[in-house]
């Protein structure tokens, strides 16, 4: 019974962890970005800024409204859920005021995209990370 | 409105002409299906609102285009088009050229908006705000949104703070739906501005304008009756303000913090003839609960110097008289967002008319409302929304 338990803990464990792995912020490998805290990563993606602390221009890539991963990041970076962000969006739009960041599909459509993109920056799984990937930010 | 069309037309050719050139269009849009009905028999609230269900008042539809040329040059038009007056017309909301000096200073130039309220640059996006229309008692004291002229947003950060100053000048030629009548204005040298400073939680805003304005009305007036001059009937073309210095103020602020909503604005407009001063506020508190944000709204409107001395104006002094729309009011709302692109809204107001006018009720003459409604009376409103964006 008590390796039952031991067992169901390991699996809630895991199956908490996989659901919260935590979100990076990357740029390509060979990117010149520095390391971003979370504002100045919320600045990025909010369209506040267009560069980066050190001067240099910021590309940021968004990935789809459906993907799980774009919800955590709103969460845990932009501080707001999807129905605040996208509010945010429509009054920045049709004001005039800016438009969003360009959307990619899911982790992988998001590193493919830095690849060519040396401005780039984006945000993906922690899972995901790997060596196309430099980390800018983490926020578990 | 025809300098924005020509200004969108430019804006279209190139958008089509771009498109070789690699130059990518991005189009969203938004759509607001509304109904609302007032519980007054045969009385009616700003021409449309009657007691049965009615959709033109708030259902409408919009386009926004936008071209990014350069880093620097970019053009964006907004094509509106909605149920109330134009009968689904398709008119250019705003259309401008914006270029970017550098990451602190643009300038626009084009048919910009007016930054008056907290809400006016998103006013026709239901999605954008929590009501199913913004408080009446403030937007619609100057019920113009946008203007053929210039604008140089200047943006900067200031130690967490974001500050925004909008500049703006220009000229319009319009016309609104008011009081009952379709009013016919002119507004030149308009000069003006607003001021946000934001961050996350937190937006303060604060707005001026200023113009010269030009307000008549060819419509046909209803039937005015008078003890002193008896009725009045027919098409009256009246000069209602005759280049008369216009000038309208404005503080906001709203809070966006945990699950409370709070949004509160003070405005005030001087006029000199025919209504020297009127001020408008509201403030709306909210509680978000998932995807659920009850809210409730109270707002007043007040009007100063009233001009209603018949032997002054003579004819003028009928329409002038029920000019005044003294109200307050109380809404109670509910937002559900359903997805994370469209909201369902419900909202019952219940309003009392003050100072011996109509309040929002259309006017059938001095002391006279629509529908046998009494001074000083009050109603009930109910409206249902959708709103998407796209």
């Amino acid at each position: 019974m008590k390796r039952f338990h031991r067992l169901t803990t390991v699996v809630l464990l895991t199956a908490a962890m996989s659901s919260q792995a935590g979100v990076v912020v990357v740029a390509a490998a060979n990117s010149s970005a520095p390391a971003l805290s979370k504002d100045t990563a919320a600045r990025l993606f909010l369209g506040k800024d267009s560069n980066f602390p050190n001067g240099s221009a910021a590309a940021p890539v968004d990935q789809a409204e459906d993907s799980p991963t774009r919800s955590e990041f709103a969460k845990k970076v932009l501080a707001k859920d999807d129905n605040q962000v996208k509010a945010y969006w429509s009054q920045q739009i049709f004001s005039g005021k800016g438009s969003p960041p360009p959307t990619a599909a899911d982790d992988t459509a998001v590193k493919n995209w830095l690849a060519n993109n040396l401005k780039g920056v984006g945000y993906i799984s922690s899972s995901a990370v790997d060596g196309s990937v430099k980390v800018l930010l983490r926020v578990d | 409105m025809n300098q924005a069309r020509k200004a969108l037309v430019a804006i279209c050719c190139l958008a089509s002409g771009v498109t070789s050139a690699a130059v990518e269009v991005t189009t969203n849009g938004f759509l607001t299906a509304g109904t609302t009905m007032i519980d007054e028999p045969d009385a009616t609230f700003n021409s449309f609102i009657k007691d049965r269900v009615g959709f033109e008042y708030d259902s409408r539809m919009g386009l926004r285009f936008s071209a990014q040329i350069n880093p620097q040059l970019e053009f964006a038009a907004q094509l509106l088009s909605r149920a109330r007056l134009e009968g689904w017309d398709v008119k250019a909301d705003w259309a401008f050229a914006s270029y970017k000096l550098n990451d602190h200073v643009s300038v626009r130039a084009g048919s910009v908006r007016i930054p008056l309220y907290l809400a006016s640059e998103y006013v026709e996006v239901g999605y954008a705000y929590p009501w199913v229309r913004p408080p009446a008692e403030v937007y619609r004291l100057t019920p113009v949104n946008a203007t053929t002229g210039v604008s140089v947003p200047l943006k900067a950060n200031l130690g967490g703070m974001d500050l925004l100053v909008q500049p703006m000048t220009g000229s319009l030629g319009t016309t609104i739906q008011s009081r009952g009548l379709e009013i016919d204005i002119v507004a030149e040298n308009m000069v003006g501005g607003s001021i946000d400073l934001s961050n996350d939680i937190l937006r303060l805003h604060a707005a001026y304008l200023s113009a010269k304005v030009f307000a008549d009305t060819q419509a046909s007036v209803p039937l005015f009756v008078a003890p002193s001059l008896g009725p009045v009937t027919g098409d009256l073309g009246i000069t209602l303000l005759d280049s008369s210095n216009y000038q309208a103020w404005d503080v906001g602020m709203s809070v966006d913090w945990k699950n409370i909503l709070l949004m509160t604005e003070y405005t005030h407009t001087h006029s000199w003839v025919p209504l020297d001063d009127q001020f408008g506020w509201y403030a709306t508190l909210g509680y978000k609960m998932g995807n659920f944000l009850p809210y409730v709204t109270y707002a007043e409107r007040r009007s100063d110097d009233i001009v209603n001395d018949p032997s002054t104006f003579a004819n003028e002094a009928f329409l002038l008289a029920s000019f005044a729309q003294d109200q307050n009011s109380m809404t109670l709302g509910l937002r559900y967002n359903i997805g994370n692109a469209s909201a369902l809204k419900f909202e019952v107001q219940q309003a009392s008319t003050q100072g011996d006018t109509c309040g929002f009720i259309d006017g059938a003459g001095p002391g006279v409302c629509s529908g046998d409604f009494p001074l000083n009376g009050s109603y009930n409103m109910y409206s249902v929304a959708y709103d998407v964006v796209f």
